[in-house]
């Protein structure tokens, strides 16, 4: 239970101090790297506690409820975590499509098809993920034409692997 | 490693790999439409796997069961299931969910289909635009039971689903962390 609750309690206040951090000092993009920092210390806090924890109850080796020895377990959610965190945190600077349809949806309590789509534009959904790519390096503009790079490709391929391993039609 | 870590953690990758497995071998039977409440049943049933293998594991293994104290056994098997349910979210938000539903994704897609030519962006839109989208994800919604249908008119059926916790976790998140 103390390295459940250690880790858990830990990864609190990694959340808690990338919070401050976004209010003390406010950018407009995201902060991932103050989080990252933090989660880390934290992981090697936890490290060092759990430890100090287990050679320190040692010498007591009855094993009980509070110092069941599953501090790795722990530490794998500590680190499984960190991702989530991390995509709800992306998730309030970026609307999905779905939550915006939702959210439209939501706002209109009931809405037509025809007035949906005329919400959702290609200047909203479509053209600042290409923008996306194109800063990323995926993909390039070649005499007014979009054309993938060395590193798109890869991806590309990656993508079409794993649709012929599963066959599942193309997404989007 | 200890033998309950080393229990917890089997129990957990082994129910994983049998979500992975099953889903890797029916995804190619199930439409776009029904993606969502496919793989919302394919997580019960892989959390259903791994607590009937916690169960084996902890309870009836002579080996681990005789070193579990009192409330060990329930911790485990919340630890396991735990570990379990972070890592198939990893593999549906990291693997699974890109590729169905990404927008980027599907522009390189696109793009590599006319690879090395390219394509302008007109060319582009028209094969791959905001329509689109919405078609796919309101079919999903709608076969998922999220929205409803009624007299051309689409309404937010399930108010407690997925999205909609999800979207109040990270309103909260945004209010808290940018102070509006």
């Amino acid at each position: 239970m103390f390295y459940v609750l250690a880790t858990l309690s830990i990864f609190c206040i990694a959340v808690l101090m990338h919070i401050l951090w976004c209010r003390v000092f406010p950018k407009n993009r995201l902060q991932i790297a103050p989080f990252a920092f933090f989660s880390l210390v934290g992981l090697l806090y936890y490290g060092a506690l759990a430890h100090l924890f287990f050679y320190g109850s040692s010498a007591d080796r009855a094993v009980n409820l509070w110092n069941l020895p599953l501090a790795l377990s722990a530490a794998v959610v500590y680190i499984l975590l960190i991702p989530i965190y991390l995509a709800l945190y992306f998730n309030t600077r970026v609307e999905s499509p779905t939550q915006k349809i939702l959210r439209i949806i939501h706002e209109h309590d009931g809405i037509g098809y025809e007035e949906l789509a005329s919400c959702i534009s290609d200047s909203e959904i479509i053209i600042p993920r290409i923008d996306d790519l194109l800063r990323c390096r995926y993909i390039q503009m070649k005499e007014g034409a979009y054309c993938l790079t060395a590193r798109g490709i890869v991806v590309a391929k990656a993508l079409n692997a794993y649709q012929v391993l599963t066959g599942r039609e193309a997404g989007g | 490693m200890s033998v309950f870590d080393m229990a917890v953690l089997i129990n957990a990758l082994a129910s994983f790999l049998f979500f992975a497995v099953v889903q890797f071998f029916s995804c190619r039977f199930v439409s776009s439409k029904e993606v969502l409440r496919w793989l919302m049943n394919l997580v019960i049933l892989g959390l259903a796997v791994n607590i009937a293998g916690g169960i084996i594991l902890f309870l009836k293994n002579p080996e681990v069961s005789a070193q579990m104290v009192f409330g060990a056994k329930g911790l485990c098997l919340i630890l396991s299931a735990g570990v379990y349910l972070l890592v198939t979210f990893h593999y549906i938000v990291l693997v699974f969910g890109p590729y169905e539903s990404s927008v980027r994704l599907r522009v390189l897609r696109e793009l590599y289909k006319e690879f090395p030519r390219g394509m302008l962006p007109r060319e582009l839109l028209s094969r791959y635009n905001a329509r689109t989208v919405v078609d796919r994800r309101l079919d999903r919604l709608v076969s998922s039971g999220e929205i409803e249908l009624k007299d051309g008119v689409y309404r937010v059926k399930n108010r407690k689903n997925y999205f909609t916790v999800s979207d109040i976790i990270v309103g909260k998140l945004r209010k808290i962390a940018e102070g509006k």
